[in-house]
């Protein structure tokens, strides 16, 4: 199964990148008016990736149609400046995509700090399909967006190296010095809010 | 796909009544030429090019009280089945108040592999006449009251498809003439109230792809003809009082020819073009901006949309007789080494 649907995805890849630029384009046109975006940026996961992702054992259920029920084939990523523009840019794009699922992504208890960012799924809307995106008989409905700040994305892009490994199979003292990393972000973060505010109401 | 289920209900308008009277029907058996009017009614509504929706969500915990009836018609048990089906009856009951005829509300199910296909469907009641001509008898004509129309324009209908996993049925295709009506109770009543969905392209989107398929198509075209129909066409869409509009219903409404042609061919697909959305005039405004007119002087004037008409004015009917007359109080001024 791994080589056929390895061959398949290769296949439907350049069709995914197609989507992938449309997305962007609309999110930028969406967005467009708007301050303290930093970046917007969507990529197609890798194929090893993807592979990766379909074949875990750890999936339960497992995937029966990984490539219509992986949802982040396609994904896209909005760095902002500040934490209170992360509602603003969501609102926006509640007006632009159909949202069908909403999570905080961050640390269980309060005590703990580790990876923070808002992680929302999407309808992809008949709009920005093409004809060859509706021949694949086999393709996602939906597609990820992460919104974050530029601290949040400081702790989790490096972090995310380290991914390959399950965080109970590091070190007591790697862990403990990536959550003060997060801790670390996570406050200047919350300086940097106040900050704007301050400065905003002068 | 294989139809193998049925279920159909009588339902009347129950919002704002006082005595309230349950749907009534039921699981229905499947004979051959119900069968095939159902199919027919199927390939009559061609829902591929018809307007997609999208349940609206409990995005908090990923669900939709109308998609899991719909799911658990297309999948579940045959109890469960006969449950959901009533319980969408007595949704879609509810869902209708006294501007809404009652009607024969069906819904069915076809299987292929793991994947099943539900379709909804309101037929409103109607009459007609059945007429009889014997061989020794006179002619008779027989009126029929209660009956549903298979061919009115008040019919709605809609098709979910899909297998049973988390990012399936989460869009269909709906068949509703009503929906672009400028009363959006009226309009609202399948599609948000009962089905519990919201076209598929959000207001800001349609309305920002709307401007720029105007942009698009003035660039495009090549007779002048056709760039003053699609300058009309921009006046009256901001004019109208639908609030819901979509790309190939301001074609039909107000291009023709090149302008028309020109105007669909920058829409994706057909699906894209019916779809609804909420026309937003101050953001089609934004997304527009401006009209550019070249005058024989080398005078360039630039000039937001929605002052032509207003404070910017074209006379003369002919392409070469137009003149262009603007006036306001200059509030700035600026050289510049170009036009733009």
């Amino acid at each position: 199964m791994p080589d056929q649907l390895r061959e398949k995805y290769e296949t439907q890849r350049p069709i995914y990148e197609k989507m992938a630029s449309n997305l962007s384009a609309e999110v930028e046109d969406a967005l467009s008016n708007l301050p303290h975006i930093d970046r917007i940026c969507f990529r197609v996961k890798e194929l090893d990736s993807f592979i990766s992702k379909a074949t875990n054992p750890l999936n339960n259920p497992p995937y029966e149609n990984p490539l219509a029920d992986i949802e982040d084939q396609v994904a896209g990523r909005i760095i902002v400046f500040f934490k209170s523009d992360i509602n603003r840019v969501a609102d926006k794009i509640e007006g632009t995509f159909r949202t069908v699922e909403h999570t905080l992504r961050c640390p269980a208890r309060d005590t703990e700090f580790g990876y923070e960012s808002e992680h929302r799924i999407y309808v992809i809307p008949p709009h920005l399909k093409s004809d060859c995106w509706n021949e694949l008989d086999s393709k996602p409905n939906t597609f990820e967006l992460q919104i974050r700040t530029i601290l949040m994305h400081a702790y989790a892009e490096p972090q995310h190296d380290f991914a390959y490994k399950r965080s109970d199979e590091l070190p007591f003292e790697t862990r403990r010095e990536l959550a003060w990393i997060a801790a670390m972000t996570w406050g200047a973060d919350k300086a940097y809010q106040r900050v704007y505010e301050r400065v905003e109401s002068d | 796909m294989d139809l193998f289920c049925v279920h159909a209900f009588a339902v009347s308008p129950q919002r704002l009544r006082e005595e309230i009277s349950d749907p009534h029907g039921g699981r229905v058996s499947l004979s051959l030429e119900l069968k095939t009017a159902i199919e027919e009614n199927f390939e009559r509504a061609n829902f591929i090019d018809k307007m997609v929706v999208d349940f609206d969500f409990d995005t908090s915990i990923r669900t939709n009280e109308m998609r899991e009836l719909i799911l658990s018609y297309g999948f579940a048990s045959d109890e469960d089945r006969d449950r959901a089906a009533a319980d969408m009856a007595q949704r879609l009951a509810n869902s209708m108040d006294r501007r809404s005829s009652s009607g024969l509300f069906v819904v069915a199910a076809g299987r292929e592999s793991d994947a099943r296909q539900v379709t909804l469907w309101i037929f409103p009641r109607d009459s007609a006449f059945q007429f009889r001509e014997g061989e020794e008898t006179a002619p008779t004509i027989e009126v029929l009251r209660d009956i549903f129309s298979q061919t009115s324009r008040l019919r709605k209908a809609a098709l979910f498809e899909g297998r049973h996993t988390l990012s399936d049925f989460i869009s269909g295709h709906v068949l509703d003439f009503q929906a672009d009506k400028p009363s959006l109770t009226v309009a609202d009543f399948w599609i948000k109230d009962f089905l519990q969905c919201c076209s598929s392209i959000g207001g800001d989107t349609g309305t920002r792809h709307l401007a720029k398929n105007f942009r698009a198509a003035f660039g495009m075209v090549d007779s002048p003809i056709a760039r003053e129909q699609l300058f009309a066409a921009v006046v009256g869409v901001r004019a109208s009082p639908r609030q819901r509009v979509s790309m190939r219903g301001v074609a039909d409404q107000y291009l023709s020819g090149e302008a028309h042609r020109v105007f669909l061919e920058n829409v994706s697909n057909d699906a894209a073009a019916n779809s609804l959305f909420i026309f937003q005039r101050e953001k089609f405004d934004a997304s527009l901006k401006f009209r550019i007119f070249e005058l024989n002087t080398g005078v360039i004037v630039t000039s937001p949309f929605g002052q032509v008409g207003e404070t910017v004015t074209i006379t003369g009917e002919q392409q070469s007789e137009r003149e262009l007359n603007c006036s306001g109080r200059i509030v700035g001024e600026k050289l510049r080494t170009r036009y733009a």
